[in-house]
């Protein structure tokens, strides 16, 4: 025991003194607090954004209503937005995901839905290609490096200089020396990772709870998946600057390319045309009904809502409930594209989740999403739940419109106010089970490897 | 002891060592001599349990070093050419480590003496190794030999850049070894200073021993004409 510490204290000193420690360690600082800081800076922008709507949707609704007196709710009814949102939750911050692509609210009229669903911001190009260097970003991307830099000359380097020849004289357990230097290497990884990891806690001041907790453990086990990784390679006994150069190789496909291509193979395999096409559908479905006669639309909207029937429509001049049932039945018209469009979507999550059973980069960053919130699902989710909430409006309004009400005498306070749907992580069990088999599996192999090339490695460089 | 036993290693076709036959007693200083690729790193490397035969047997204090390679090493100390340590630990940290390895638990004391009596300077021993020169880091590796109390010293052209001093030094240590039993196999390219410390020169030429001199019973000169003669 006394032998194992000094040695384990000696092995940590000469680890801890070598300089790319200190400067893996300074840079995965570095990274990580701009990381925690472009997370904090962006969501928290959404976040502000977020505060200020219920102040400018009760502004905005006043105004109206007070250009609007003396008119039909029908005709006022046209002007108001009604804003929807989908707050971030505060993992969100750790870990951007697609909200900065996707819209965070929505506001909506009472037209048809269709082409309101998908309206978004321009977003620069340039940014969506350089991506967001969050705290995510540092973990999945940037931590696999440090691990190589740790790593891909664990034992070479040793063999290389000639310390290994006096290393394996002194100890008739040389592979227990090798795996005192593979532990150390490990441990320090791993308490670098919860450093930073804890860092990122108290500076996204996020909630210590499951969801936390949860993210933590998929970050470890992705870790000890590239230290097994980077195991694999230096078990071959190669050169130093062959397994750096290998474990780049693998950082580069396994971080870029192989994702490149799963987006590539996802784009082709499920295009989605629909986006367009219900917008047209629903513009078209809408404009097309002001040059036909007015029975076959209200006969639509009839089908939906019988109890309008007994309201008069008539056909030789415009009224209000006519003008809705024109866009109501452009959104009818529209429904099955837009329908399809949410299919595809959510095949599309579907199949970039089974890239992730190959690639555990993939797997990880849609575990971290999903526990984020930042993910497609959720902005699916979200986007289902603004076409629910545009149908309870257009029902709060259709009353009023139909019995021609002033809009004075419209309770302007009790339209349905959008909830936004709060926190929902779904399952992460298909996930947390492929990076726990990989991890697994790698580190199986590694060992074995390294059990087997043993004799192999230290015989050719001593030769 | 160390003792070879038809000993022999083949590289595919090319036979860097043939048919050795040669027994080291304790307190004996063997050295071997011979021109690049005669064979004398070979043979250390094979008593070091580096490489395994191709014929024959090598083995320490009567075991097999091919078939138990991590008994044999209890006993060994090896001294290569240039010793490389850790650069970022100390003089003292270094044999510390060693020590530790070989199961040996040393006070400071301890420590301190065994780098004194290796000839390092004490204001070096907690000094990084990377600030040492090559025969400060040589002592420290005479140090981790010495502190592994081995029956058995293999080194590798040891003196191979050392100044004369040190070369000096390092031979007063050696000798001092042998005369408390231990048996000392070298390897080096250095003449006189074979002559000078060991009991018994072998000369080595193409992977054959060629021949094995009683190092008492014959001058430098005479040494020398031999060794030019013989490779």
């Amino acid at each position: 025991m006394i032998f194992y510490n000094k040695i384990l204290r000696l092995e940590v000193k000469n680890f801890l003194l070598g300089k790319t420690v200190l400067w893996g360690f300074l840079s995965l600082m570095a990274f990580g607090l701009y990381g925690f800081f472009h997370g904090y800076s962006v969501i928290n922008r959404q976040e502000q954004i977020l505060k200020k709507i219920p102040y400018v949707q009760a502004e905005h609704i006043q105004t109206i209503v007070e250009h609007g007196k003396g008119k039909t709710v029908g005709s006022t009814a046209y002007y108001p937005f009604f804003y929807t949102t989908n707050p971030p939750s505060p993992w969100a911050k750790f870990s951007i995901g697609q909200r900065d692509v996707n819209p965070f609210n929505l506001k909506v009229k009472m037209l048809g839905i269709g082409g309101q669903l998908h309206d978004s911001e321009l977003t620069n190009p340039l940014t969506l290609l350089v991506g967001n260097l969050d705290a995510s970003f540092v973990f999945i991307f940037l931590f696999p490096l440090l691990i190589i830099a740790f790593t891909y000359n664990t034992l070479s380097e040793e063999q290389e200089s000639g310390v290994w020849k006096i290393v394996r004289i002194s100890s008739s357990q040389t592979l227990r020396v090798i795996g005192r230097k593979l532990f150390i290497r490990l441990a320090i990884i791993l308490l670098t990772s919860l450093t930073v990891f804890l860092a990122g806690i108290l500076c996204l001041n996020l909630p210590l709870s499951l969801p936390t907790l949860r993210l933590g453990s998929v970050l470890i086990c992705y870790e000890i998946f590239w230290f097994a990784l980077a195991l694999i390679v230096i078990s071959f006994g190669k050169s130093s600057s062959f397994n750096a150069t290998a474990l780049v190789c693998l950082w580069i496909f396994l971080c870029i390319l192989f994702p490149g291509t799963a987006n590539i193979v996802i784009d082709n395999k499920i295009p989605v045309p629909e986006a367009q096409q219900t917008a047209i559908k629903q513009r078209e479905g809408y404009h097309e009904k002001w040059d036909m006669p007015k029975k076959p639309t209200m006969e639509k909207f009839y089908a939906a809502y019988p109890q309008y029937r007994k309201y008069p429509i008539p056909e030789d001049k415009y009224s209000s409930g006519w003008y809705y049932a024109m866009q109501y039945a452009g959104d009818a018209e529209s429904a099955e594209s837009s329908d399809d469009l949410f299919k595809k979507l959510e095949q599309r999550q579907s199949l970039s989740e089974s890239f992730g059973y190959m690639n555990p980069v993939i797997a990880v960053q849609q575990l971290v999403n999903k526990i984020a919130n930042t993910d497609l699902a959720n902005h699916i989710q979200y986007l289902q739940s603004v076409k629910r909430h545009h149908k309870s409006l257009r029902e709060y309004f259709y009353p009023a419109i139909f019995e021609e009400t002033l809009t004075e005498n419209l309770d302007w306070n009790a339209y349905p106010r959008y909830e936004p749907a709060g926190y929902n992580c779904s399952s992460l069990t298909s996930g947390i089970v492929s990076i726990l088999l990989w991890s697994a599996a790698i580190l199986l192999v590694a060992v074995n490897l390294f059990k087997r090339n043993f004799i192999h490695i230290t015989d050719k460089q001593n030769a | 002891m160390l003792k070879a036993k038809n000993l022999g290693k083949n590289y595919g076709s090319h036979a860097a060592l043939n048919n050795l036959n040669l027994t080291i007693q304790p307190g004996e200083i063997f050295a071997l001599l011979g021109q690049n690729g005669a064979g004398k790193t070979t043979t250390i490397n094979l008593f070091l349990g580096f490489i395994e035969p191709s014929t024959g047997t090598a083995s320490i204090n009567g075991i097999s070093v091919a078939d138990n390679p991590e008994e044999t090493k209890k006993h060994l100390a090896y001294i290569p050419e240039t010793v490389m340590l850790y650069p970022n630990l100390t003089g003292l940290e270094n044999l510390e480590y060693f020590a530790s390895l070989a199961g040996f638990d040393y006070s400071k004391t301890e420590l301190y003496e065994l780098l004194s009596t290796a000839g390092l300077q004490s204001q070096a021993f907690e000094k990084r190794l990377g600030g040492y020169s090559k025969g400060m880091r040589q002592k420290v590796g005479i140090a981790i030999a010495v502190a592994k109390k081995a029956k058995v010293l293999l080194l590798d052209e040891p003196t191979s850049g050392l100044d004369p001093k040190a070369s000096n030094e390092f031979s007063e240590i050696l000798k001092n070894l042998a005369a408390k039993g231990t048996a000392i196999l070298m390897a080096t390219h250095d003449i006189f200073r074979a002559r000078e410390i060991a009991s018994r020169i072998g000369i080595m030429k193409q992977g054959n021993l060629e021949s094995v001199i009683d190092a008492s019973s014959i001058s430098a000169n005479e040494l020398e004409d031999l060794y030019l003669k013989t490779v």
